[in-house]
């Protein structure tokens, strides 16, 4: 562990953190999560909350994460749901050129 | 404008327990009849549930593919646009970002493809096998979160 830390570079600004299995599992909170986030909060770190979770919408993730007395704003936490969001406004799916979303004006949504 | 008449295209997200063939055949069925486009919100094998690695959303997303020949356009993690969107989001370049996660292919994988750094934490979906992972490594591995300020530099 020693050398690892010597070898990681110092100069990160940002973290992504995925949620589920990291924070939390199940309902429980993982020892240390939230000491961890103030103190990464503290030394100027930006965080995001990247999660894959399509079961529940952001507002509930928010408020679960609340609950655990997790210092966020709603807006920090990212998702599928959100990017679609995103991807269907803009009409940015920069890899998925071949998708025109305006001839997809109807959309069927199974969540 | 969303309806379920003449979809064009069909955004499949996670049921969990309310996935059955009645709602499977009726999607497949609606994606033929329109030749409709399928969007997955992510196409995740397994994931942890009721303390068991359970069904996740891309086994489904998988057998649609398989049933109607067609490829879905994948949104959430590994895919690169996701992450993007989320870094953009931060106002930080990719060298300036650490990706946290358990899951070796969604999280690891993902932001490795586009050269951020990484760390696995052992909790959640991680499993022993992960350590032999001869495709896939993240750049540390850790117990769990606790350990995140240390490997930082901050103790």
């Amino acid at each position: 562990m020693n050398e690892e830390k010597i070898n990681f570079k110092n100069n990160y600004k940002g973290l992504l953190l995925d949620i589920e299995g990291v924070i939390y599992e199940g309902n429980k909170l993982i020892e240390g999560s939230i000491e961890t986030i103030n103190k990464l909060l503290a030394n100027g770190f930006k965080i995001k909350y990247l999660t894959n979770t399509t079961t529940t919408s952001r507002r509930l993730i928010f408020e679960k994460l609340l609950q655990f007395k997790l210092p966020l704003n709603e807006s920090n936490i990212f998702s599928p749901a959100i990017a679609t969001n995103i991807f269907l406004k803009k009409k940015i799916f920069q890899e998925y050129h071949y998708l025109q979303i305006n001839f997809y004006k109807k959309i069927l949504l199974i969540l | 404008m969303i309806d379920d008449i003449k979809p064009e295209a069909i955004i499949l997200g996670d049921l969990f327990k309310e996935f059955n063939w009645e709602k499977l055949n009726k999607v497949f069925q609606t994606i033929l009849e329109n030749n409709a486009l399928i969007i997955a919100l992510h196409k995740n094998r397994y994931c942890k549930r009721e303390n068991k690695l359970s069904l996740d959303l891309g086994p489904f997303v998988a057998a649609l593919e398989y049933a109607t020949s067609k490829k879905s356009v994948l949104i959430g993690k590994p895919e690169k646009n996701f992450f993007n969107l989320a870094i953009e989001e931060m106002k930080l370049k990719n060298e300036e970002v650490v990706m946290i996660g358990d899951d070796i292919v969604a999280d690891i994988g993902g932001a490795k493809n586009i050269c951020l750094s990484t760390i696995q934490v052992k909790t959640g979906k991680f499993q022993k096998k992960d350590e032999t992972n001869v495709y896939l490594q993240p750049d540390y591995r850790i117990n769990s979160i606790s350990e995140l300020p240390y490997i930082l530099g901050m103790e």
